[in-house]
């Protein structure tokens, strides 16, 4: 019998890539076909926490540049980030500043005023998101688009923003829009320290680490960062150093943001109408189930290649 | 040496010292340089580099197709892939047309329009730059009109000012209907005086030498750099009252992507439209009682049909957004998303306790992968399971030094009732340590040694990019240049 036990254990550490690959499907699939079958409860770590709290705690109509640097490839990570960001940002009344590093940073920016303005709230009335916080662009937020050139680009932006941004998004003249008279200076100069906040959502290079560099530190403004799980081992050492003042680190991070922000608009009576429990709340089920099933097949794998071993 | 070699290295070397100079010298010309003129030739090589590169691809897989090199099939999708994006987003937009308006004279001055410029000589006698001749209504014939040859062009503004005599034609432009505006606009030139009040950052003689201006102190009265009330200015958007929008042709999309206007016309022979001849069409309910412009090329790529504050009724978008929304977008998420498939199969073969670096690895990934998630939570992972993680990686590690395997198994399960003892009595059950919660440990390895070995690398990198710029600039590092 203990030998049957071991002959199957040994087969399964010989098991088809393809079995497995099916597994790992069935995981992902069937927890984001049914969110609410699976209910995980969300708890935010201290580095999401201090985040949200950056933001929280800045004045009210506080400037906020937030910029793009990633594209549809990581916009599961970060895209959450980004909406919570921008759900917070609207309901504290911060003035938003987008621009994009990467040429889809433009399109996830875009998508991500979009998905945030038509998000639906549980009311009578059947509002949404923007009819409830004020969204109007060029009073509340613009966008500036994407620009080529990666560090020359921030470089340029420390001393003048619209010698690199001259038109938004719309071929509007960035320099005559009433928003962006909130961040001229004296001279009528608009550089980077006339604003509160960096928000940066990085995938790579062009991103977060040269905002720090050329940018924030420099300028010593303070920058908040949301990057793929992969890329945050690079910046710890700025969130340590505290040249990076808060940090979300993928998707598990953009959870516990989204249900802290979810969870202060429905205290402010705004409750927002969500497919499950929300976008990064969502996908934070199937990759549980994954890093479950990865740590199992671990455990698989080796009791396999130690019995193999032993009947070597 | 060739001069095709000698001025790359020339260019590098001395673009490279003026950009390392510019960091240790406060110089404008230098720090303009760095900031603005080089930063802007970068964009310019880099679009080259685009270019090219787009050529160097064309050739490529045509050689590859050509030559029936292996996997060539998949040249042939490249390249059709790459034309469709050109096609798309150079010469077809796929966005509608700007709506029809009718273009009339609208009685006031429009930009580009020609006008005489008139000011005062210096005998104080207006003067106009040119002379033109008038027909019977008193009009002026534009056409007849010549230089003035007693004009001074310091006289005049070189733009058109209220009442000074202008062309009114149709502009091109649709026209809203719009008022007076005689106020100072931000961007208008103006004439900056003093405002007969000190203010700050003028000149003044400091009587009791307390360092700031006192009333009844001299100050030079100064223009501030800004618009103040009562400065004159030049009206660059002179807009008049009664001037009634002109008419257009409202249109939009329905929901099977036919293009709908709500008037039916009559053109003349010359294709106008006869504004007084149009009727509304009862069935028009997809416009959004604006005119709309064309989208300029460029700004097309991000278009798509939730545009409805810029188009009317169903706006299918443009091709490229398409394009980007259907296939680029789903196609870079799932490439990104195969990597969940590869790190599990690859965890299940390649992560095996063989020596003490991959128990080491495998003992952090396991931690790190429950830690971050959830699930790693001590509601669902209880601490003697954590423990039990720890008790397993340290025997796993030290399993060799023991010779007697009962003894290891013994000390296995002794460890196991030691800690569980510990863990009950002092109460482990209800408030875990932190050294036991998995949140808790995985950010340790992230805030401790990952830091450490992450700084290290980050040192070594900067090290590194200062010993390789330092064989640019110096004309030494001649991978750059493909040798």
């Amino acid at each position: 019998m203990l030998e049957i036990i071991k002959n199957i254990l040994i087969k399964i550490g010989q098991i088809d890539r393809r079995i497995i690959f099916l597994i790992v499907g069935v995981a992902i699939l069937i927890p984001m076909l049914y969110p609410d079958f699976f209910r995980i409860p969300i708890y935010a770590s201290q580095t999401s926490k201090d985040f949200f709290n950056l933001v929280e705690e800045l004045d009210d109509e506080s400037n906020i540049l937030v910029t793009f640097e990633y594209g549809p490839a990581t916009a599961a990570e970060i895209q959450p980030m980004v909406t919570s960001l921008l759900k917070q940002s609207f309901y504290k009344k911060h003035k938003l500043y987008l621009l994009a590093l990467w040429p889809d940073g433009k399109m996830m920016s875009e998508e991500a005023i979009k998905y945030v303005r038509n998000l639906s709230v549980n009311d009578s009335l059947n509002s949404k998101f923007s009819d409830i916080y004020s969204m109007v662009e060029y009073e509340d937020y613009i966008n500036l688009g994407y620009k080529p050139g990666g560090e020359a680009v921030i470089k340029g932006i420390t001393k003048d923003l619209t010698e690199k941004f001259k038109t938004d998004i719309n071929n509007r003249k960035v320099n005559e829009q009433i928003i962006m008279n909130r961040v001229k200076d004296d001279s009528g100069i608009i550089n980077i320290s006339q604003f509160d906040l960096i928000a940066s959502f990085s995938a790579g290079s062009v991103g977060t680490e040269e905002w720090i560099l050329y940018a924030s530190d420099p300028e010593d403004i303070p920058i908040v960062s949301g990057v793929t799980s992969v890329q945050v081992t690079d910046l710890i050492p700025y969130v340590r150093s505290k040249q990076l003042n808060a940090i979300l680190d993928g998707l598990p991070a953009a959870a516990e943001y989204e249900s802290l922000v979810d969870d202060i608009l429905k205290e402010n009576g705004v409750e927002l109408v969500l497919y499950g429990k929300g976008e990064g709340q969502n996908k934070m089920i199937p990759q549980s189930m994954v890093h479950l099933l990865i740590v199992l097949f671990i455990i698989f794998g080796n009791i396999s290649y130690f019995l193999e071993k032993r009947k070597k | 040496m060739s001069i095709k070699k000698i001025l790359p290295i020339l260019i590098v070397v001395v673009v490279g010292f003026l950009t390392l100079i510019s960091h240790f010298i406060n110089n404008d010309t230098l720090d303009t340089f760095v900031r603005e003129d080089a930063t802007g030739w970068y964009n310019i090589i880099a679009a080259f580099a685009v270019f090219l590169g787009s050529l160097n691809l064309i050739k490529f897989q045509s050689l590859k197709i050509a030559h029936k090199k292996r996997d060539w099939h998949y040249s042939i999708l490249t390249l059709l892939s790459f034309f469709i994006m050109i096609f798309f987003s150079f010469f077809m937009k796929g966005t509608p047309n700007s709506e029809l308006y009718e273009d009339r004279v609208n009685g006031h001055y429009d930009e580009g329009e020609i006008f005489i410029d008139s000011g005062k000589d210096l005998n104080n006698k207006v003067i106009q730059d040119k002379i033109c001749g008038m027909d019977q209504n008193k009009n002026i014939i534009w056409d007849s009109c010549t230089p003035n040859p007693l004009w001074n062009s310091n006289y005049g503004n070189n733009k058109w000012n209220e009442g000074e005599y202008y062309s009114d034609v149709k502009n091109g432009k649709y026209d809203v209907g719009i008022i007076y505006n005689p106020k100072w606009d931000e961007g208008e030139d103006f004439i900056d005086i003093g405002n007969s009040q000190y203010d700050k950052g003028e000149e003044f003689i400091d009587q009791n030498k307390n360092k700031k201006y006192d009333i009844g102190e001299i100050w030079y009265d100064i223009g501030n750099q800004k618009y103040d009330k009562g400065e004159k200015w030049y009206d660059e958007k002179p807009l008049y009252m009664d001037v009634k929008p002109e008419r257009f042709i409202d249109a939009g999309y329905d929901s099977l992507g036919n293009y709908i206007y709500d008037k039916f016309c009559k053109i003349d022979e010359s294709g106008e439209i006869l504004w007084n001849s149009c009727i509304s069409n009862p069935d028009f309910s997809y416009g959004n009682g604006k005119w709309d412009k064309e989208i300029a090329w460029g700004s097309h790529v991000s278009y798509d049909g939730d545009n409805n504050n810029k188009y009317d009724g169903f706006y299918p978008g443009s091709y490229v957004k398409w394009i980007y929304q259907y296939i680029y977008t789903p196609l870079s998420a799932t490439m990104f998303a195969l990597l969940a498939f590869f790190v599990a199969s690859a965890s299940y073969r390649a992560f095996r306790i063989r020596n003490f670096e991959a128990t080491l690895l495998l003992v952090a990934g396991v931690l790190l992968m429950l830690g971050r998630v959830p699930l790693g939570n001590t509601t669902y992972i209880p601490w003697w399971l954590v423990l039990s993680i720890y008790v397993f990686g340290i025997f796993a590690l030290i399993a060799p030094f023991f010779k007697n395997k009962k003894i290891l198994f013994l000390s296995i399960i002794l460890s196991f009732i030691i800690f569980g003892i510990i863990g009950i009595v002092v109460g482990w059950n209800s408030n875990p340590p932190e050294f036991l919660q998995l949140p808790s440990i995985q950010r340790w390895i992230f805030f401790n040694p990952q830091l450490a070995a992450a700084r290290a690398i980050k040192i070594g990198i900067a090290l590194g990019i200062i010993a390789t710029s330092f064989r640019i600039i110096t004309g030494r590092e001649r991978g750059i240049f493909g040798d």
